[in-house]
C-alpha cells in the first residue's frame, strides 16, 4: 500500500456526563493511502459522522490516535491545526446549511485561500474562476449569495472551497443524500473526476451503499461506532464476511428487476449506545450467533484482503450467503 | 474584512423602498429620527436666536412672533434652546450606545460561541443589573463618578453593554451548531474570523433592533440625569435640564417653558422605539403584523 495520508487507531468518542455516557465511536482503526477514497457506511446512529468530524477534530476524540501526513493531529495546538486544515477539508451533507447566508458563494471559495494562502487578491480571484470552472459553475454565479442557488450548485461551490488549498484529504459527510437524484449523479461525476485529476484522498461517508460502492476503492462497515469489516470494495461487496455486512448488502435493491437475492431480515434490537453489551456489539441482531459472541468481543482479523470482527471467522462458519437456508432465513 | 463585499452587488435605494412598504412601523420611526438628526446637523440654521443669549426683558413670554415657542425663566429663546438641544440629545445618545455595543456585542459573540465561565460572568452580571432599575443605577454611578459629560456617556454606555450582550448572544446560542460555523471552523478560520465574519453579520439583527430602542433608553436616562440635576447643568439646553425648570413655572401658568421641551423628548423617544420594534417585527415573521 501507498503512503498513508491518514492513519487512525483507537479513535474513540464519548458524549454526555459521567452517569450517562454515549459511546459513539469505539475503537476505530482506519487508514487511509494517499488519492484513495475510503467508503465509511453504516446505519444511522452507527457513528459515521461522529468519526468524521474526530478525524478532523471539529469534535475532541475521546481516545486514540490520529496521525495526519506524518504528524499527530491530537497533539497541534490550536493555531497549528487551524494551518493543518489547507491539508484536510470537509463537505457536509447540507449545502444550504454549510454556507454562511451573508456571504457571496465567490467569497466562500475564496476565503480558504486568503486563510491559508499568501496569494494577493488578483491572483485569488483567479484560482476562484478556475475552481468555479474545475466544478463546472459559471463565474457569473461568483457574486450571487447562497440563497440564489440550487442545491446541486451550492453542493458544488462547497466541493469548490474544500478542494481550493489543493488538500490532502477531504471527507465528504453524506455529500450527495439531501440531493435529488438527478443532481446525485453529476456531482458523484464530479467527485471521480476530482480524485483522478487531482489525486486527493477521500473519506465518504454514506448511509447509501450503491453510492459508496461506485466512489469507493475501500470501504470499512461500522456498526454501534465500531468497525466490523473493512476492505476493498469489490471483495467486501461481493463476498461479505461479516454478518452484518451480508445483511446490510442484502437489504439494498438491485437495479436488475429478476435477480432473486436471498434477503437477510435482521431480527432483534440494536443495543443502546449508553449501555453497550460485553460481547460482540452484533450479537443480539446476528442470524448466526453463538454464546461465546456474547461473552467476547470480537477484534479485526486480516481475512484475506479484508479484515473482519467476527468470532466464527475462526471456524470459517462465518458467512452468511454460504451457510445453510434454515439459518439465514432468521 | 471589508473587501468581503468585493463580490456584493444590489442597490441601497431598493432596499430601502422595500423596507418602507414591508415595515411601516419602522420607516415612521426612521423618519422621525432622521428629522431630528436634520434639526442636530442645521441646528444653528434653523434656531433664529442663540440658545444661551438671556433676552432679561423678555422673560418667560408666552410663543410669539418673536420667540416662536416663548421664553424661559433665563429669558432664553425656547425654540433655539429646543433645536441646540437635540445635538445635545444625539451627543449623548450616539456615543453611549456606541460604547455599548462596543463592549457588548464582542462579549456577546464570545460568551455565545465559548460559553463557560465568560458566559456564566455575563449571565450573573445581567442579574445583577436586572436588580437595580437602570435609570437609578445610572443616576447613583454619575451622582458619584461627577457629572462631567465623559462620564455620562460612559455610564450610559457601560450599563447598557451587557443588554447588548445578551441580546447577541442568544442570536450566537442560536447560530452556534449550524452547519456553516463548523464548516468556518473546518475551513480554517480563526475565532477572529468565526465571530467577526461568519457569526456577527448573523447575529447582528436583533442587536439592530435593540440598538434603537437603547438610542430612546440613553436620551431617556441623559435627560432624566439632567432633570433630577446630576447630568447635563443648566444653562446649557438640554432638553431633561429644560423640563426640570419648567416645571417649576408649571403652577404658575408658564406651561410653554416645560410643555414643548418635553414634546420634543416624547417625540424622538417614541420614534426611536418605533424604530427598534418596526425593525424587530420586521425581522421577526412570526411578530409581523402589516400584510406584505
Amino acid at each position: 500500500m501507498a503512503e498513508n495520508v491518514l492513519e487512525v487507531e483507537g479513535l474513540t468518542r464519548t458524549f454526555g456526563d459521567g452517569r450517562r455516557i454515549v459511546h459513539a465511536v469505539n475503537g476505530v482503526d482506519l487508514a487511509v493511502a494517499a488519492g484513495e477514497t475510503l467508503g465509511l457506511v453504516g446505519e444511522s446512529g452507527s457513528g459515521k459522522s461522529t468519526i468524521g468530524r474526530c478525524l478532523l477534530r471539529l469534535i475532541e476524540p475521546s481516545a486514540g490516535r490520529i496521525v495526519f501526513a506524518g504528524r499527530d493531529l491530537r497533539a497541534l495546538g490550536p493555531e497549528a491545526l487551524r494551518r493543518a486544515r489547507a491539508d484536510m477539508q470537509m463537505v457536509f451533507q447540507d449545502p444550504w446549511g454549510s454556507l454562511n447566508p451573508r456571504l457571496t458563494v465567490g467569497d466562500l471559495v475564496e476565503e480558504p485561500l486568503r486563510l491559508h494562502t499568501t496569494l494577493d487578491g488578483p491572483a485569488r480571484r483567479a484560482r476562484v474562476a478556475e475552481l468555479a470552472r474545475r466544478v463546472s459553475l459559471t463565474e457569473a454565479l461568483l457574486s450571487r449569495f447562497p440563497a440564489d442557488l440550487s442545491g446541486g450548485q451550492l453542493q458544488r461551490i462547497c466541493i469548490a472551497r474544500a478542494i481550493a488549498t489543493n488538500p490532502k484529504l477531504v471527507v465528504l459527510d453524506e455529500p450527495t443524500s439531501s440531493l435529488d437524484v438527478s443532481v446525485r449523479a453529476g456531482i458523484l461525476q464530479l467527485l471521480a473526476e476530482l480524485k483522478r485529476d487531482l489525486g486527493i484522498a477521500m473519506i465518504f461517508i454514506s448511509h447509501d451503499l450503491a453510492t459508496v460502492r461506485l466512489v469507493s476503492d475501500r470501504v470499512a462497515v461500522l456498526y454501534l461506532g465500531s468497525v466490523v469489516e473493512t476492505g476493498p470494495t469489490q471483495t467486501v461487496f461481493e463476498m461479505p464476511q461479516h454478518p452484518y455486512t451480508a445483511a446490510l448488502i442484502s437489504a439494498d435493491l438491485s437495479s436488475d428487476p429478476r435477480e432473486r437475492r436471498r434477503r437477510v431480515v435482521l431480527a432483534g434490537e440494536v443495543p443502546s449506545p449508553i449501555d453497550l453489551p460485553p460481547g460482540c456489539y452484533f450479537a443480539s441482531r446476528c442470524p448466526i450467533v453463538r454464546d461465546e459472541c456474547r461473552m467476547q468481543r470480537p477484534r479485526l482479523e486480516a481475512l484475506g484482503d479484508v479484515r473482519v470482527a467476527c468470532l466464527r471467522v475462526a471456524d470459517g462458519t462465518n458467512r452468511l450467503v454460504t451457510t445453510s437456508p434454515a439459518e439465514s432465513a432468521l | 474584512m471589508t473587501d468581503m463585499a468585493s463580490y456584493r452587488h444590489g442597490s441601497g435605494f431598493a432596499r430601502l423602498a422595500a423596507v418602507a412598504r414591508r415595515a411601516p412601523t419602522a420607516f415612521a420611526g426612521g423618519t422621525i429620527v432622521l428629522f431630528f438628526v436634520a434639526v442636530a446637523v442645521f441646528a444653528p440654521l434653523l434656531s433664529p436666536h442663540d440658545p444661551l443669549h438671556a433676552y432679561s426683558y423678555d422673560v418667560l413670554r408666552p410663543p410669539s412672533a418673536t420667540h416662536w415657542l416663548g421664553t424661559d425663566g433665563n429669558g432664553m429663546d425656547i425654540f433655539s434652546r429646543i433645536v441646540h438641544g437635540a445635538r445635545l440629545a444625539f451627543g449623548i445618545a450616539l456615543p453611549a450606545v456606541a460604547v455599548a455595543a462596543l463592549i457588548g456585542v464582542p462579549l456577546g459573540l464570545f460568551a455565545g460561541y465559548r460559553g463557560g465561565l465568560i458566559d456564566e460572568l455575563l449571565l450573573r452580571l445581567m442579574d445583577v443589573l436586572r436588580v437595580f432599575p437602570s435609570i437609578i443605577l445610572a443616576l447613583a454611578v454619575v451622582a458619584a463618578t461627577g457629572q462631567s459629560l465623559l462620564n455620562i456617556v460612559l455610564v450610559i454606555g457601560l450599563i447598557d453593554a451587557p443588554i447588548f450582550a445578551r441580546v447577541v448572544r442568544a442570536e450566537v446560542l442560536a447560530l452556534r451548531g449550524s452547519n456553516f460555523v463548523e464548516a468556518a471552523v473546518a475551513a480554517g478560520n480563526p475565532l477572529r474570523r468565526v465571530l467577526f465574519v461568519h457569526l456577527l453579520p448573523n447575529a447582528i439583527k436583533g442587536a439592530m433592533a435593540q440598538g434603537a430602542v437603547r438610542f430612546a433608553w440613553a436620551i431617556r436616562v441623559s435627560a432624566t440625569l439632567a432633570f433630577v440635576g446630576v447630568g447635563v447643568q443648566p444653562p446649557t439646553p438640554e432638553w431633561g435640564a429644560m423640563i426640570r425648570q419648567g416645571a417649576e413655572f408649571m403652577v404658575t401658568g408658564e406651561w410653554w417653558v416645560a410643555l414643548f421641551p418635553g414634546v420634543a423628548l416624547v417625540l424622538l423617544v417614541f420614534g426611536f422605539n418605533m424604530l427598534g420594534d418596526g425593525v424587530q417585527d420586521w425581522l421577526d415573521p412570526r411578530r409581523r403584523t402589516a400584510a406584505r
